[in-house]
């Protein structure tokens, strides 16, 4: 199951898959030279961090912290939670690419920092860094190919 | 933690919530041991009374338990009880069920279920003995199963009988209530019900384990069936009939299950939808056949017997509830399947992570904006405009230096971070009527935490009011031509000074004074002219300025002393000041004037090009200038989609601003992002049918154009000052009072012709226009020309340039540092060992320093070597001492 519903107590949380890690090839120059393009936010408990409906477009690294994700549900739009991502949770990365209003609200449950790569800034990064900026969109590319791979076992599994 | 209740709250979540002490469970739970330990000496001692209140009485009670409070149960089952007591009590084995158990726990459950229950018929109902034997058998097996196997792995979870049907039941809980068996939860089983109640079931549907889901399909397949048989079918007797009962349970059961298949293969909706249903009939079904003998059972408690309404009215209460807990069974479907496929989490590896970490722990300054709260660790050095812009936060911006009053902010907190305001900017600020907890954007850099808000109905106004000075009474109308930035700033100060003076201020444009360096926003961006006015309407009506917008003026009446309009009225002036400003310049280009041929100097330029871009769906576009403007169209048109070309008649771009190098390196920026750049290129003539389709250039080439724009410069607008008879060369000549050859007429900003010099700049603007106002009310200022500043205003590129590039004489000398790898440049002019000129490429945070050092002639004779290795904070430190000295 791929999600967290079960995720026991006395389970050692599972190790994130290694096709997953987001820019694992990466050393620390490199990295460095993407931050000179990026913003590094802070966030308190209660932030909304993302608001539902906002058509900002940048994606997110969770430096250190909780987020929780939350979606309006039912008729009153009351907020619920579907997930919670931590340190080193790439996400937002849907509408970087598209530019779709926000489909859900992220809310910190902890205090931390965010580091947000907009899409102007990552235009600037790709101008002066082109080959750095290739390997994010592929990385990119292939974390949503990857779950599109998911969503179509999954689909043609059990959805009729 | 303050979070918000997740849509399938686990377990742990449940708990924190729970207001049921462990304690109450307790001592429930010993109440029913003792319960079953007397239900069972009555079974034995009273047969008939204790199978009566057993099975009767008891027992069609369990069903709608499960399906309104199943967490009752699970916490007060005294099997669950018998099965917990090795672990309570420290001497359960807690080992994990062998492979085999944990795969065929539930089939044996299902099994023993379906065998026992409909032993019932022949066996159970009948004989106190065997019923009392049952139970004992499975208090023994469940404390077996305890002290075998770990959490409730032994029974519970597994091979309980009644395990199915909670399975079934329990998946859309009314009322969830968290197992206090389950402290801690040792993670036993998989897909638990006790640690997540409301998604259980539906992972056991959607497991991978095709069989694992097939076992749960299969019981609440036959579930209808079952019940059916076991209420319609005749208690048997004898081996034979007990025999013939099995068999037609099984066929029941089967005939049940095919229409499950039935149902599951030609019906579009998903596997659970179906299973919920038959999970919903079977109850329905039990109920149905069974209520009223409850109903009398419950009724012979005091010899009397039920109305037969009361078990309509039941059974349709029952069907209620069904129906509901079936459309919440179904709601919650696709939210689940929604979280489960947003799946896995995309992590950087740690040691990314712990670089991240330590950058954010690095910074040093913070920048918090309200209203919204979004606190951003910043390098010190950065402007809070650019801080603001890169975070998404509402905010316009101009000319990004102090000078056009785009971007004010108010400072909640943390003003001592920033450095102070200098002199464009406290003029500015002046200009805007912001008092002390003010301050530009762009011209704030935080050195620790500040807290802006860009809500201007924070700011206070400003401390001291206005100078004002003697002003010469004759003096009752002033007519300011032109409401740009001179006009309106004009009007503004002669208000200040002057509170009785009529002001006229005319316009051609249709608009009230905008942020002119900011319209090329009007050609990629969505808002129109959102947030590019200035003042808001209020700000001219406040200070009783008459506008006359979209109003041409046809001529200066000097002998009447009256201007003119186009419309015919006429209003009389003491003074004027004119401000007409310039216009775009346009070479002879032969085709000039076909469609998709533009300038653009005015909002309504820009809107007309973003919207005939749109109506023919325009590709490409050539901007011919390379110029400050000619950069800033071609990146807008770049913005908005279309390939552009951008053609320089000269050897590089910004020849007014940048040596050859820059020129280069911007080139190459330019060219990076997508820009195209010709250089020592000319447009010879456009061509097309209806509209411009090509541009032939003056070495043959040609390319295809749909926008052709020319930024080639301005031309001041000096009809009016010509016709009147004033003095004029390119511009209109004015004194250092900004008077021209008329006494009565002042003149300011790009009309104005200076000392020879036409710099067609905000700031000069703005500062000549403050000149003229004093002294067309009487007063003697004059005008000190003030260092050119400009900045290109494309994103990722930081150019400055400031005063002059090149060294011109052997007194004179540069200092130029190149950083290739961060695409960097930096040069100083120096003359008789004072700074007089600066250009700046990705260097942002030197950018008030050096224009300050340009500004105050800095003489950095003591700190040229520091200067030649780059350490060019020395620039600060030399302006802060030469304000101390």
């Amino acid at each position: 199951m791929p999600n967290s519903f079960f995720e026991y107590p006395t389970q050692s949380k599972t190790d994130p898959q290694q096709d997953l890690t987001f820019l694992q090839q990466w050393d620390d120059t490199k990295w460095q030279k993407l931050l000179k393009y990026t913003e590094m936010r802070r966030f308190h408990v209660g932030d909304l961090v993302i608001r539902y409906g906002d058509t900002d477009r940048a994606f997110f690294i969770i430096v250190e912290g909780q987020i929780e994700v939350l979606i309006p549900q039912g008729k009153g739009g009351k907020l619920r939670r579907t997930q919670l991502r931590e340190t080193g949770a790439v996400i937002g990365e849907q509408a970087f690419l598209d530019g779709r209003p926000r489909s859900a609200t992220l809310r910190a449950t902890s205090d931390g920092e965010l580091l947000s790569v907009s899409l102007d800034a990552f235009q600037v990064f790709a101008n002066h860094e082109p080959q750095l900026a290739r390997d994010v969109l592929f990385e990119l590319a292939r974390t949503l190919s990857f779950k599109l791979r998911q969503a179509n076992t999954f689909i043609s599994n059990w959805i009729k | 933690m303050n979070t918000t209740d997740p849509i399938f709250p686990n377990y742990l979540q449940l708990r924190a919530r729970s207001r049921v002490s462990a304690r109450f469970w307790t001592w429930t739970r010993a109440f029913v041991v003792l319960a079953t330990l007397a239900y069972v000496a009555l079974l034995f001692a009273a047969p008939a009374t204790g199978l009566f209140v057993f099975w009767q009485l008891t027992v069609p009670l369990l069903p709608m338990v499960f399906l309104i409070a199943p967490g009752l149960w699970r916490n007060a089952c005294p099997m669950a009880a018998s099965n917990q007591t090795p672990r309570l009590f420290g001497f359960s084995l807690s080992l994990t069920p062998p492979a085999w158990f944990r795969e065929y726990g539930y089939v044996i459950g299902l099994a023993s279920f379906v065998l026992l229950a409909s032993s019932r018929k022949w066996l159970f109902n009948h004989d106190g003995p065997a019923t009392a034997t049952l139970m004992l058998v499975a208090l023994c097996l469940a404390f077996g199963g305890g002290y075998l196997f770990k959490g409730k792995s032994g029974w519970c979870s597994s091979i309980c009988p009644l395990y199915p049907v909670q399975r079934l039941y329990n998946q859309t809980p009314f009322v969830p209530l968290p197992n206090a068996h389950c402290t801690p939860c040792v993670g036993c089983t998989k897909n638990c019900y006790d640690f997540n109640p409301a998604v259980a079931y539906l992972a056991d549907l959607h497991d991978d384990d095709r069989y694992y889901t097939s076992y749960r399909k299969v019981f609440a397949a036959i579930m209808p069936g079952f019940i059916a048989a076991y209420f319609t079918l005749p208690d048997p007797t004898g081996l034979a009939g007990i025999a013939l009962m099995y068999t037609q349970f099984a066929l029941y059961m089967v005939l049940s299950l095919g229409l499950f298949f039935l149902a599951d293969s030609f019906l579009k909706v998903s596997t659970n939808k179906i299973t919920a249903f038959y999970a919903a009939v079977a109850f329905n079904l039990f109920y149905a056949f069974g209520l009223s003998g409850w109903l009398r059972a419950v009724a012979s408690l005091w010899n009397t017997s039920p109305p037969v309404w009361l078990s309509w009215i039941g059974q349709a209460v029952i069907f209620g509830v069904t129906a509901a807990w079936v459309a919440r069974t179904y709601r919650k479907e696709p939210l689940f399947l929604g979280q489960l496929l947003q799946g896995e989490e995309t992590r950087i590896a740690s040691g990314a992570a712990r670089l991240l970490r330590q950058t954010a722990k690095d910074a040093k300054a913070e920048v918090t904006f309200m209203p919204g709260e979004v606190r951003v660790l910043a390098e010190p050095g950065r402007s809070v405009l650019e801080i603001a812009e890169a975070n998404n936060q509402k905010i316009e911006a101009g000319c990004r230096m102090g000078v056009c009053g785009a971007d004010p902010v108010v400072v909640l907190a943390g003003m001592d971070n920033l450095p102070a305001a200098g002199s464009d900017e406290a003029a500015t600020l002046e200009r805007l009527g912001l008092g002390a907890n003010c301050r530009m954007a762009c011209m704030s850099r935080a050195k620790g935490a500040i807290t802006v808000s860009l809500n201007l109905k924070d700011a206070v106004a400003p401390a001291a009011p206005s100078q004002t000075q003697a002003y010469d009474s004759q003096i009752k109308s002033i007519v300011i031509i032109g409401n740009g930035i001179a006009g309106v700033t004009a009007a503004d100060y002669v208000r200040r000074m002057h509170p009785d003076v009529e002001i006229h201020l005319t316009g051609r444009e249709k608009h009230h004074l905008y942020n002119r360096m900011a319209i090329t926003r009007l050609i990629y961006g969505r808002s129109a002219m959102n947030g590019l006015y200035l003042h808001p309407e209020s700000w001219y009506d406040d200070r009783k300025i008459t506008c006359w917008l979209n109003t041409h003026v046809a001529r200066i009446d000097r002998q009447q002393k009256e201007v003119v309009l186009a419309t015919g009225e006429r209003l009389s002036y003491d003074r004027i000041i004119l401000a007409s400003g310039s216009s775009s310049f346009v070479p002879p280009i032969p085709g000039y004037g076909l469609p998709g041929t533009y300038v653009l100097r005015e909002a309504e330029d820009a809107m007309q090009i973003r919207a005939f871009a749109q109506k023919i769906r325009a590709r490409n576009a050539v901007v011919a200038g390379g110029g400050l403007l000619g950069l800033e169209a071609a990146y807008a048109l770049h913005k908005m989609g279309l390939d552009v070309w951008v053609l320089e008649r000269g050897p590089w771009l910004l020849r007014r601003q940048l040596d050859e190098r820059a020129g280069h390196l911007l080139e190459e920026y330019l060219e990076k992002m997508g820009l195209s750049i010709i250089t020592n290129a000319e447009a010879d003539r456009v061509q097309g049918d209806e509209r411009i389709g090509e541009v032939l250039l003056k070495d043959g080439r040609s390319l295809p154009c749909e926008v052709f724009l020319v930024a080639a410069g301005v031309k001041p607008n000096i009809e009016l000052a010509r016709d009147a008879g004033l003095v004029v060369n390119q511009g209109v000549v004015v004194d250092p009072y900004m008077r021209t050859s008329a006494p009565e007429i002042f003149a300011a900003g790009d009309v104005a012709e200076y000392d020879r010099q036409l710099p067609g700049l905000w700031a000069v603007a703005v500062e000549q226009a403050r000149i003229a106002a004093h002294n067309a009310l009487g007063g003697q200022f004059d005008y000190s020309p003030i260092v050119p500043v400009t900045a290109l205003k494309v994103v990722g590129v930081d150019v400055l340039s400031v005063g002059r590039f090149d060294a011109k004489s052997d007194s004179e000398f540069e200092i130029v540092l190149e950083d290739l790898d961060e695409h960097r440049y930096r040069k100083l002019v120096i003359a008789d060992n004072r700074i007089v000129g600066a250009i700046l490429i990705g260097h942002p945070q030197d950018g008030p320093a050096v224009t300050n050092a340009v500004k105050s002639g800095l003489n950095v004779d003591s700190c040229l070597n520091a200067l030649r290795l780059g350490e060019w904070g020395v620039l600060a430190q030399g302006a802060a001492e030469a304000v101390r000295t």
